[in-house]
């Protein structure tokens, strides 16, 4: 590390004569410490994922959940430090519940992204806090349906509003990850944390910018590349945590929800095969290394 | 212990993505004296070893009850455990008003969580120097909750915390799969005994040094709590008396077993 | 209309301007295209028709408007903190706020003001999401989404015409008679309502402004006028 004794990095907010600010890198590092997380974008929905490092053999099997949810339609989940995470979501929460009280709809998850983008940003900015040590995945499904406004009365004409053009832009999904530097970019699919390499080279194969990828063929896609990425700390035991957000018509009716433990075990359960899969073929590999 | 440039608040990571002044906070935890916590289908149960300043001083109150369904055991810096015990009482008696039933468990946990990170990433605080087990019952049963200085909150089955808790973690990892389903007489034999393995060789548990909070589901009635009981002082005699007896009279396997861990 | 029903202060010279009303006839429909606002000209004080061509259609946003009924002071404030708020919406978010949007931030603003306020709205607006919609906002601070709204005093007289002649996806000639036709009626029986009739039809192409005028029969000039 160059950084180290020049004294630049000991305050956050303080510029290197370089233009860094060493105090958002070193937040990076305890996200690249976390268990893998990662978000996909489907054509009719997302799914968040996560492996969750089993740090005792005495935590509460299913318990802790790491996956939160801030909206109906919008789900989050951060790498890094937890404390911080769960601050993060709080936030989140705050911030589609003002949306609401202002707007009487909820609020878009562009529009969140982009409000927890500069709060982020903002414990950049001063010596007296510290970068946030998460890099936070914000998943959600804008409705495509008619939506009331909260707390309305009626329902206009009933032969339906006049005037509507057939395509116009109506809803969909959304996936961004915030970074601790308050970055954020929307992504198809999206990986940060300990095995984010692994995970990023297998969302990479996925032709996710297609928008073709189905919703259940995703959840299958998801649970694998946590279990690929995993390969690396093999020797820690984990659990498998997974949410998704379904368009109206879907699954979830456009909420966002555990994925029900049948579906996360068949994953699980294909995960895993895979998994033996790769692993006999590696080891023929290393077979035919020997007899080089 | 050497001093780094890092090391100096809560608001500055190290180039490693490390706070030490949290992990510092932790150590605090471990120089208070041992707590256990354990949790079964119906009771949980805390039990704590307290210390006195000097022979002739009272003893260190260690587990301090909120509501009527829970109560929490504390290991480090006392006074910090007061404010935050303070808070939980507030809160809980906030939410029985506003929602005419007592507060999850979870939720209070995650409310003193959030609370302790804020104090991890403001210049102008510190870290709380205090490790707490909060265990209850609530509408959904019963449930152990560790919480750390970092503001890390987790759901447990059983856990240890304090000065020597290593070897009575060991005891609980060793009967993890029993607590379940034991009785309400089973746990508290457990969480003593669990208790004992962290004990320093020239001591012993008395009725002096000894405390417990039990709370569970009552067995009349739906959703009944049973209110969370603090033996401390004489009544914990008995209690003490059956734990023990039961560990000496036991066969050797437990004693035996112990003595592999200690080499 | 913009009426003192207060009327003079004590040194029978300042108007107080709390009690400068706007009751007057406005209304607005939907059709098959989008949605079609109208409202009377007249505002007074007292017996004295203070503007005979008042405007009383507001913009907050590029097809969102609304018809302003209570007191002109109230209303004015309420549309140019809405039409703020819109304004900023549209400039930070890539899709521009919807009739939704604008009835969610009216209703927020006249039920948390309740005891201060009069204004009754009616706010009427076209996007290509959602079509045309109408929604009123009554005094209490309600939300109420409808095919068609009707406000002001002069509303009282045209209950019975509207419920007799409306019909649902009619067509812009239609609607337009329809509005036409209501007000007029207004007008004609309301003492606080008249003056020219002025509409705003808000459709996919826009804005587009219509203006009738008595000594024409209200029959012209029409259209962008």
């Amino acid at each position: 590390m160059t950084s180290i004794g020049t004294g630049y990095d000991l305050q956050n907010s303080v510029f290197s004569p370089d233009g860094r600010n060493f105090q958002v890198e070193y937040a990076v590092k305890a996200v690249e410490n976390g268990g893998t997380c990662i978000g996909i974008r489907c054509k009719n929905g997302i799914i968040l994922a996560t492996e969750k490092i089993i740090t005792s053999k005495l935590l509460r099997p299913g318990a802790n959940r790491r996956i939160a949810t801030v909206d109906r339609n919008i789900g989050v989940v951060s790498a890094g430090l937890v404390p911080d995470g769960r601050h993060f979501v709080s936030r989140a929460r705050d911030e589609a519940s003002s949306w609401r009280s202002t707007y009487k709809a909820p609020i878009p998850v562009k529009a969140l992204a982009g409000r927890l983008g500069s709060y982020v940003q903002a414990y950049t900015l001063y010596s007296s806090v510290r970068p946030f040590g998460i890099t936070a995945i914000v998943g959600g499904w804008d409705t495509d349906a008619e939506t009331k406004v909260d707390g309305q009365v009626g329902i206009g004409p009933a032969v339906g509003s006049g005037g509507k053009v057939d395509g116009a832009k109506k809803g969909g999904p959304g996936l961004y990850m915030i970074e601790p530097s308050g970055l954020y970019w929307g992504y198809y699919g999206a990986a940060t944390g300990k095995g984010r390499q692994a995970a990023k080279a297998e969302l990479e194969k996925l032709d996710l910018s297609s928008g073709t990828l189905e919703l259940e063929a995703g959840v299958m896609e998801a649970a694998r590349i946590i279990y690929v990425a995993h390969e690396d700390s093999k020797d820690k035991d984990f659990e498998l945590e997974m949410s998704w957000v379904s368009s109206v018509d879907g699954p979830t009716k456009g909420r966002h929800e555990q994925v029900p433990s049948s579906l996360l075990e068949e994953a699980e359960r294909r995960a895993k095969k895979a998994m033996e899969g790769e692993d006999e073929e590696t080891g023929s590999g290393e077979g035919e290394k020997m007899e080089e | 212990m050497f001093r780094n440039n890092y090391d100096n608040d809560a608001v500055t990571f190290s180039p490693q993505g490390r706070i030490f002044q949290v992990e510092y906070a932790s150590e605090a935890v471990k120089q208070g004296s041992v707590v256990v916590g354990i949790a079964s289908k119906t009771h949980t149960v805390l039990v704590a070893l307290k210390r006195n300043a000097e022979e002739l001083s009272s003893y260190q109150k260690k587990i301090i009850g909120i509501d009527e369904h829970f109560g929490l055991a504390l290991a480090g810096l006392a006074s910090d455990a007061r404010v935050l015990s303070n808070f939980m009482k507030r809160q809980a008696l906030a939410s029985k008003m506003t929602y005419g039933r007592p507060i999850p468990i979870e939720r209070i946990v995650e409310r003193i969580g959030d609370r302790a990170q804020t104090s991890t990433q403001v210049y102008t605080k510190r870290p709380y120097g205090v490790g707490l087990l909060v265990a209850g019952v609530d509408e959904t049963g019963p449930h152990l909750f560790e919480f750390q200085p970092s503001g890390m909150t987790q759901e447990m089955v059983a856990c240890a915390i304090g000065a020597r808790s290593q070897m009575a973690r060991t005891y609980l990892e060793r009967h993890l799969d029993k607590f379940a389903d034991s009785s309400r007489d089973e746990l508290i034999k457990h969480g003593l005994l669990a208790l004992k393995e962290s004990l320093s060789q020239d001591k012993e548990l008395t009725v002096d040094n000894a405390s417990l909070g039990v709370t569970g589901v009552a067995k009349d009635g739906k959703r009944k709590i049973e209110t969370f009981k603090l033996y401390d002082g004489p009544e914990i005699g008995p209690l003490l008396e059956a734990a023990l007896e039961t560990s000496e009279a036991a066969p050797a396997a437990e004693g035996g077993e112990s003595m592999e861990v200690d080499t | 209309m913009v009426r003192s029903s207060g009327m003079l202060g004590e040194d029978g010279i300042h108007v107080d301007m709390n009690h400068l009303k706007t009751g007057e006839v406005n209304m607005a429909i939907t059709f098959c295209d989008g949605v079609i606002l109208g409202a009377d000209s007249r505002t007074t004080t007292g017996a004295y028709i203070a503007n005979r061509v008042t405007d009383k259609l507001t913009q907050v946003h590029d097809t969102i408007w609304c018809c302003r009924s209570g007191s002109a002071a109230d209303t004015q404030a309420v549309a140019d903190i809405v039409s703020y708020h819109l304004g900023l919406y549209g400039v930070m978010h890539e899709e521009g706020p919807t009739t939704q949007t604008a009835a969610g931030l009216f209703q927020e603003l006249c039920y948390d003001n309740k005891d201060r306020l009069s204004a009754g709205m009616i706010i009427a607006g076209y996007d290509q999401r959602n079509g045309g919609n109408v929604y009123s906002i009554p005094l209490g601070g309600s939300l109420h989404k409808q095919p068609y709204a009707i406000g002001g005093s002069g509303s009282t007289y045209i209950y019975g015409y509207c419920d007799s002649y409306w019909k649902e996806g009619m067509s812009e000639e239609e609607g337009i008679g329809f509005v036409k036709g209501a007000l007029r009626e207004a007008i004609k029986w309301d003492g606080s309502s008249g003056g020219v009739i002025r509409l705003v039809v808000l459709t996919n192409k826009g804005a587009v402004r219509h203006l009738y005028l008595p000594d024409q029969g209200y029959k012209g000039p029409g259209k962008g006028a």
